[in-house]
């Protein structure tokens, strides 16, 4: 260990006298075992710094993290976002490895949450710009920018006294995994969650993201990437509903996505227990809405089918133009051996209007729905303070 | 009780020398698609076909080229990602294929985004089709796995030859069934079911589309791009044409359950593509 400690000091001092000497020309900070590196959320490479930085470069991005005004696509963001990948990789090493006092005897602390928002900003303005229909990735661009922005959480949480525990590296993670949810991102959230679960075990918050982030890997949505893991995603999903539940029973989402999840893992009796217990009239419309989707599925599948429909029915009676509802009475009917009736559900959905008012159906939202629907305030709410 | 079964009955409209069976009796119809290196096999007759239920031969009632009405469901893709010149290619190849149709086939017009809609129910006024088809505006996702269920259990009424031709272009985005409901529906549906994508697509969207058509007999179309579409198409059509029909009345076996079948054309070598099988009736 003492041997590594004088490694790591003789790297400090040499990236020192580097910076000092450096004065605009290219630098070498040696080659550091520990040094920072940004892992984009796509996890296809990882992007080394090139040893070699510019002192212009790296000014140039303090000022553009210092400058950035907090939610906005300004000419700061502009110029961070034009850095290439390894130059990035360069100033975020050099930034964090620096000891000369910043300009303006700026805060180091208070820059590098400067930086964090600036890169968030960046990676979710390009996340919204490319996202198209069908996409399960997030683009390359925004990929990067939520990995820089990692690093510097990563390099931040050293700094503060009260480490993952201050309330805006918490923040952070809760904010990026609902913006991931919200993006239906597909390939890079899952190590995203099991990162932010292993950094808050205990936040209900996190817990619940990551459920419906796992729920929906297991969804015809995810496709290929994830082809073959669906029960294990909705094992995890169940797992970790069941613990938010744990630590809050009054959680109906919770419980209501936890009954979901049973009735895909085939456990139908298990799912509309949950349900029968989420029974709570004064809950949210669309909760409630689901409530009898799910308990409708759950019966059709034990073959209750007169529960069934009465569950169904109750969910159009919240949404007529729910196709999810409709779809499901149909499939109750066939099951049943009525198929006239089966086609009469599917007649009834496709002669409804077509516009999104009468069509309305919560299912449309529902990987989307609950706290990944809370992003932008989350995002909100890491932003403000820097506004003051 | 009468389930799951296309059945022909004395009241059913005679059109097209439609063949008659008594009232309140189970017939099973199957289309089957009889080749040899990919060209179809024409000219055969009942005697020809050696037709297993459950592994019990069955005597062949019926056995017909293009004497049954068709009843053609287009489900089309109709989310963003089709836009623009797509919409143009997937129109043509729509037209194409109800230019062929002839005075006693009807067509229906589904599309399908985030939500179902009927374009044109099923209609032997080709126009009111085409009048729909050109209404079409793409936008939203994608819920092929609702559009290919609500087809089939649409096509099943009615006493003519369900074909659906669904097209997509790409991933399911929204849908709420689950894939293996529909491919268990698809296991006792009587619409053959002929799905057409375009571009690279992923392996589960292309196994689950071609397990549809495997199970209800049809065939999985992949097109390259979209102007490739009205070859496909019309290809469709052609190869539903050169289907037999046959028909039979399970005899031997247990009435309900699901019920395997197995056709080949007796002493010939042909490749024989029918339904794997219906599901029988209680």
């Amino acid at each position: 260990m003492i041997g590594r400690r004088h490694v790591v000091l003789w790297l400090w001092c040499a990236l020192a006298l580097g910076l000092f000497a450096a004065n605009g020309r290219a630098q070498d900070y040696g080659a550091q075992a520990d040094r920072p590196n940004i892992e984009p959320f796509l996890f296809r490479r990882r992007v080394v710094p090139s040893q070699k930085f510019s002192k212009a470069q790296l000014e140039t991005w303090q000022s553009a993290a210092s400058n950035h005004r907090p939610g906005e696509a300004d000419e700061s963001s502009r110029e961070a976002a034009s850095l290439s990948p390894e130059d990035l990789a360069d100033v975020i090493a050099g930034f964090e490895w620096g000891t000369e006092a910043l300009p303006g005897g700026r805060d180091k602390t208070d820059l590098t949450r400067r930086a964090v928002v600036l890169h968030t900003d960046i990676a979710v303005t390009a996340a919204a710009e490319t996202a198209q229909p069908d996409q399960t990735t997030v683009s390359t661009s925004a990929s990067l920018h939520f990995g820089a922005a990692m690093e510097l959480v990563n390099f931040l949480k050293q700094r503060l006294p009260r480490g993952r525990d201050d309330p805006f590296i918490l923040t952070w993670w809760q904010a990026v995994a609902a913006q991931l949810g919200r993006l239906h991102e597909t390939v890079s959230s899952p190590h995203f969650m099991v990162r932010a679960l292993s950094q808050f075990p205990r936040d209900t918050e996190i817990l619940l993201m990551a459920g419906v982030q796992f729920e929906f890997l297991a969804s015809p949505v995810a496709q290929d990437a994830q082809a073959g893991w669906e029960p294990a995603y909705e094992r995890k999903a169940e797992e970790l509903y069941r613990e938010v539940l744990k630590k809050d029973p009054t959680v109906v989402e919770a419980r209501i996505r936890l009954a979901r999840v049973l009735g895909q893992l085939r456990r139908p009796e298990q799912a509309a227990a949950e349900l029968d217990k989420a029974l709570d009239d004064g809950a949210p419309r669309s909760l409630r809405f689901f409530k009898y989707l799910f308990l409708g599925e759950s019966r059709t599948e034990l073959n209750r089918f007169g529960p069934a429909r009465e569950a169904y029915e109750r969910a159009l009676g919240l949404y007529p133009g729910a196709q999810s509802a409709h779809l499901g009475l149909s499939r109750l009917e066939r099951r049943a051996g009525n198929r006239s009736g089966s086609a009469a559900a599917i007649e009834r959905l496709i002669e409804l209007p077509h516009d999104a008012q009468a069509r309305e159906d919560p299912w449309s939202d529902y990987f989307t729905a609950g706290p990944a629907a809370r992003a932008a305030d989350m995002l909100e709410s890491l932003r403000a303070p820097l506004r003051k | 009780m009468v389930l799951g079964l296309a059945c022909l009955t004395v009241g059913a409209p005679a059109r097209a020398q439609l063949p008659t069976f008594s009232s309140k009796v189970e017939v099973v119809r199957v289309d089957v698609l009889v080749t040899q290196s990919g060209r179809p096999i024409l000219g055969l007759r009942s005697s020809d076909f050696e037709l297993r239920d459950n592994g019990v031969r069955q005597e062949i009632e019926f056995a017909a080229l293009e004497k049954l009405p068709l009843r053609l469901i287009l489900a089309l893709d109709s989310s963003d990602s089709v836009a623009g010149v797509r919409m143009m290619h997937l129109r043509a190849a729509c037209e194409a294929v109800l230019d062929r149709l002839q005075k006693e086939d009807e067509a229906a017009l589904i599309t399908f985004n985030h939500t179902l809609v009927l374009g044109s129910p099923f209609t032997s006024d080709l126009g009111r089709v085409r009048t729909a088809l050109r209404a079409v505006a793409p936008g939203g996702e994608t819920a092929l796995i609702d559009a290919l269920y609500a087809g089939m259990v649409l096509g099943e009424a009615g006493s003519g030859r369900g074909l659906m031709v669904a097209f997509t272009d790409g991933a399911d985005t929204s849908s709420f069934l689950r894939s293996q409901e529909v491919q268990d529906v698809a296991k006792s549906s009587d619409v053959v079911v002929y799905p057409v994508t375009s571009g690279r697509n992923g392996r589960r969207l292309t196994s689950f589309l071609r397990g549809i058509a495997d199970q209800t007999g049809g065939r999985l179309f992949e097109v390259e791009s979209t102007p490739d579409l009205q070859k496909a198409f019309v290809a469709i059509l052609d190869e539903f044409r050169q289907r037999y029909v046959l028909a039979f009345r399970p005899q031997s076996v247990t009435k309900g359950g699901w019920h395997r079948l197995d056709v080949l054309v007796k002493g010939r070598p042909f490749d024989v593509r029918a339904r794997a099988g219906y599901q029988g009736g209680q």
